[in-house]
Order: structure tokens, then sequence, then C-alpha cells
């Protein structure tokens, strides 16, 4: 198994059994997602033929916010995937991605109405480079367990028990 | 609970694992199989060392299946589950996997849905409920169907029902297993009765007059109707099949841009010049994705400068004419020829999977072979022929004025946005899953630059 993997993973596991969120998308290494809706989005370049969409690695959702989350094995892996969070970002408005997303889903969510900010994160095994402004980092530590870093509040806390 | 120790489950990556692990909990006798006989199975070149894979390899020595269930080391079922439905050809990328699974004896079960809504229309709709689903492309169920009579071996369908949405439904991993019977239970079911029927084969083998358990499912159903076998599961089997059968008769295919029958002289008349095929394809470059056009580049730049024959390319114009010669003198094109003209970049899909369904469905005329020749002109033997090819885009006019002619305002954008992607032109390399998958089916290759000669050829000549 790759860091990405592991990663993968640990931070699925963790969503999962955490009763504050629920896991919308997951778009493992492999692209198998069998038990999460696999939702794409299309990109704010989009061309007329509809071709070029992307995939988030994690999207889920607590009461209060909606994470987008990419995955990397550490962190000066993931420049672009930053640019890819930061693009979409300016091109839906909240609203729009929560129907956006709402629309590609299968079964209902427990919060996707409610939450109200979003949240930009970077999964990840390991801290080696500088953190991107105003990104949650979800590190994975070698034990397994989770670690917040860069942009937190005791909101963001809560939701993750810590 | 009793034990199957005789059952191995093979899967493809840790996801189709974690599937399998649930799905068993749903079915009292795949629940008995152990928890160690579940397991990834590992890279084709791994595998090949050790003695373990010895009996799935060949189902899985082209493109790997989700799935491959044993008994007694003896490869019983192989499956496929996709989410996916893909619109036209796309739909078959996954043939490779049927047809592995048939040439071998295997069973063979494909989960997945037989409609969706795309991507791009949910992407425009204001109101989803309005949208209509795609159909996957009856020719997969049809080369299914060729399959089953051919080998005689058994070739189900079993439907990932969708949402309203047109998405196939999940289920989260923690979700009650009520939640999983009311997408998998049919599914599940099918394994089952597969399974079941393998075990009841072996303990029964004694007794059996036939050799394989597949025996019991008659391969002409239609004439057997009358003729009920003594399983139940046998009998369960029996109406998938049937299922199939209705599936495969329809057809939801339009007639192909890209797909031709030949006759023996115009087979002959191609292989002396390839560049011929331009003539079959006549407004295919001037409609769909701009990409069309670096192929037409390529085609209209065609020769036949060399031919390769297995590791060994020949340039010398006397003994490619020699060859040339040989091939069009010979039974090859006496029945004629099937053509499949691809356009694709060098990459394994959808067209290995197209060519190999092509290959099944129309290359067999009773008990005559027709030769499957493929068009590839993006795709030079020599790498040199490639290099030159992108220079010249660099140095001439001559592509710019392609998307000058189909697109007369915005060709400038569409043109730098097309060549600035990546592997315009590719050259051929055997130890890919693309060559290996050609030259098994197909008879020739033309390529950019000449001719490869697929092994059926090879085996021809010698």
């Amino acid at each position: 198994m790759t860091k990405e993997d592991i990663v993968f993973n640990v931070i699925v596991d963790y969503i999962t059994n955490n009763k504050n969120f629920s896991l919308l998308s997951a778009h493992p290494p492999s692209g198998k997602s069998y038990f999460t809706d696999l939702v794409r989005i299309p990109t704010p370049s989009q061309d007329r033929t509809g071709a070029r969409r992307v995939h988030i690695d994690l999207i889920f959702c607590s009461e209060k916010f909606l994470y987008l989350c990419e995955l990397k094995g550490s962190s000066d892996e993931s420049k672009e995937d930053i640019e890819k969070l930061l693009s979409i970002q300016t091109h839906y408005s909240l609203p729009n991605l929560k129907q956006f997303i709402l629309n590609r889903l299968t079964s209902p969510s427990l919060y996707l109405e409610s939450c109200q900010d979003l949240v930009l994160a970077i999964g990840c095994s390991s801290i080696n480079s500088q953190l991107a402004n105003n990104f949650l980092y979800i590190l994975v530590t070698k034990e397994k367990k989770i670690e917040l870093m860069g942009k937190s509040n005791k909101f963001i806390l809560d939701d993750f028990n810590l | 609970m009793k034990q199957l120790t005789g059952i191995k489950v093979f899967c493809d990556d840790t996801a189709d694992l974690r599937l399998f692990h649930r799905l068993a909990d749903l079915s009292s006798l795949l629940s008995q199989i152990p928890s160690e006989n579940i397991s990834v199975y590992p890279q084709l070149r791994t595998a090949l060392k050790q003695q373990k894979y010895k009996n799935i390899i060949p189902l899985f020595k082209f493109d790997r299946p989700d799935y491959i269930i044993t008994l007694s080391e003896k490869p019983i079922l192989v499956i496929e589950v996709t989410e996916h439905a893909y619109t036209g050809d796309n739909g078959l990328q996954r043939f490779t996997r049927v047809a592995s699974a048939a040439e071998n004896g295997v069973a063979f079960i494909y989960f997945g849905p037989i409609a969706r809504i795309r991507d791009d229309e949910l992407d425009r709709a204001q109101n989803i409920s309005s949208l209509s689903k795609r159909n996957l492309t009856s020719d997969f169920f049809e080369g299914m169907l060729v399959l089953y009579e051919r080998f005689n071996t058994p070739q189900f369908f079993s439907e990932w029902i969708v949402a309203d949405n047109g998405k196939v439904l999940k289920v989260p991993l923690d979700a009650l297993s009520s939640e999983f019977e009311k997408v998998y239970n049919h599914f599940v079911s099918l394994i089952t009765s597969i399974v079941q029927q393998a075990i009841n084969f072996e303990t029964n083998k004694a007794n059996q007059a036939t050799t394989n358990f597949l025996d019991n499912v008659p391969a002409k159903l239609i004439e057997h109707e009358t003729n009920k076998a003594n399983y139940t599961t046998t009998n369960i089997l029996e109406n998938e099949q049937k299922k199939l059968i209705e599936l495969a008769g329809d057809k939801n295919t339009k007639f192909s841009d890209v797909k031709f029958q030949f006759s023996k002289q115009e087979a002959i008349q191609l292989t002396r010049n390839p560049q011929g095929i331009l003539s079959n394809l006549d407004t295919y470059f001037f409609k769909g994705k701009p990409d069309k056009l670096l192929a037409l580049f390529a085609l209209q730049k065609s020769t036949i400068k060399y031919l390769h024959l297995e590791d060994k390319i020949i340039s010398n114009q006397e003994e490619i004419s020699q060859l040339l010669d040989a091939i069009c003198t010979s039974n090859i094109f006496n029945n004629g020829a099937i053509g499949y003209y691809s356009g694709y970049k060098w990459r394994p899909d959808p067209h290995c999977g197209v060519a190999i369904n092509l290959y099944y469905r129309k290359c067999f005329i009773d008990n005559v072979e027709l030769p499957l020749l493929l068009f590839y002109p993006r795709i030079s033997i020599s790498k040199t022929t490639t290099d030159d090819l992108l220079k010249e885009i660099n140095s001439s006019d001559t592509l710019l004025d392609l998307f000058r002619s189909r697109y007369p305002t915005d060709f400038q954008i569409r043109y730098d946005k097309t060549t600035s992607s990546e592997s315009l032109y590719h050259h051929w390399a055997n130890t890919t899953k693309q060559a290996r998958i050609f030259q098994n089916y197909c008879s020739l290759i033309f390529c950019n630059d000449g001719i490869i000669l697929g092994d059926k050829v090879i085996k021809e000549l010698s």
C-alpha cells in the first residue's frame, strides 16, 4: 500500500466512525468507490464538450462545515490540489456547491443542508512544506491517529472530537 | 459453522476485498469461505513467479477482473463489478476480461448498471428528474452471448440498480445487511448459485456423465427448454442465461463509423495501401472530438516503411514487398475481413475491449474466421517516425490547416488546446497490454509507418 492509500483508509475510517460526520463522496487511489457516491465536479475552465471533470478525494460534512479534502503522502506533493480546491471555492458559491453535490448523491445526507461554511483540507502523513493559508491539514500519524494543523477553530476541533 | 476451505477468492484490489467480505455475509454459503482464503492477487509479473497463481494467470494476463473464484485451485467464476455504464464503444472497454474468462472455460458475471444519466447532462440540468438514461451498448451483451455459445461457458448479467439521479445506489460499509440486500441480493444469489453448482459437481464427480460442472447448463437453451436439469441452482442459472439472451437481442446500437466489413479484394487493396481507409471514413474526421484531426494528419502522412514481425522490424523494401505478396496471396482474406479504425492515442482503453468484442461478434461466420484489421494511425513502429510527426506539426501548417477547415472561426484556440495534450503520437511497444491484446486478436495492425503482423498471420505464414 502506498502512503496515500494509508492516509485514505485511516481518514475514511475516522470519518465513518465519527457521528459528527457524514461521508458524501470518497475517491480512493484505486478509483473504486463501492461504499460512497463518487462526485465529480466540472472545472471552472470546462469547455463546451463538458469533458473536464475533477474528483475530490473526500467530501464530507458536519452540521457546520462542508469539507473538501485532497489526500497525498506528504504535504509538499499537494500544490496542484491546493490550486484545484481554491479554484472550486472561487467558482462555486456554497449553496451551489451543496446543491451540485446533493444532485449526485444516491442516499440522503444527515448534515449537507445545514452546513454553512466550506473547509478546504489536505490529508497527508507528513508535513514537509509550508502550510497553505486557510487550509486545514489532517495529519495521519505513524500510529494511524489523526492530528489537525493549519486552519482550525473550536468548531472544527469539536467535529473531530479533538 | 462448516468452512468452505476449497474455495478461494482472488480480488483485484483492497476495495474489492472489502466489498466481498461484506457481500459474503449475505449468503449462508459464501460466509463459510475462510477469511484467509479471500485475498488480493498480485500484479502479473509477480504472479508469474509463484506457482499458486498458475491456474488463474490466463484469466488476468491481459486485463485484471475484480474477482476470480476457484474451487480446489480450479477457476470456476470471474466477476466484473463496475458502477459505470459508458455510452457508445466506451462501454466495451471491459470486454477483454469477459473474453479471457470464456476462452478459459470459466463462468462470468458482469455486475453494473444497464443505463445511467451522463455526468455532463447532470452538470447542465436544471431539473434532474427530466433527464433520460443512456443505455450500455447492446454490443456488450451480444458479445457475451457469442462467447457463451462459442465456449459453452455461462455469461450472466446482474443489474446494479440506480437512484432517481441515474447514479448507482451505494451502500455505506457500516450499513445494515438489509440495506446491502436491496442492492446486491440478485448478484450475491448468482455467485452463490454458481459456487453451489461447482461444489455439487465436485461432490458427485464420480456419478457425473460430464467432466465439467458447467456442462449442466446447456449451451443452446432455446433447444433445451423442456430438458430441465436436476439442480435448483442449474434452473436459476438457466433462467439467468435466458435473460442475457433477451438483453443481447434488444439492440440499441446504431451503425458504427469505425467498423467495416471488407471483401477479399478490398482487404488486399488496403493491405497494399492502408491509407485507402480514408475513403471509408468520409465525414468522420469533421464531427465529434477535435483530436480526430491528429489521426487524420497522421493517416495522410502514412506509408509502409516497416513490417513488424514479433520482435523483428523489417525495413528492406524488397523483403517487405515479398511479405506483402505472401499475405495477399495466402488464404487469409479468402472470406473477406473485418476492419476497425482507432484514432485513440497510445493507451489500452477502450479500444482493446472494442476490438475483442468486434472480433467475437463479427469475425466468425459459421466456422470460418475472418481476419480483423486494425487501423491505428497515431502509432508508429519506429520512434523516429513519431518524432518526425511531432517536428512536422511545429514546422508546417498542415495540421493547423485541417483545424482551419473544420473550425473556421476558433481554429487557433482548438489547435493550441488539442496539440498541448500529452502523447499526441507514440511508437509501438511490445511489452504493453494494448500491444499484447492487439497482436493476439488482430491479424494486421496498420500503423503510421508500417504494418504489424498479428500472431494469427505469423502462424498462417509460417
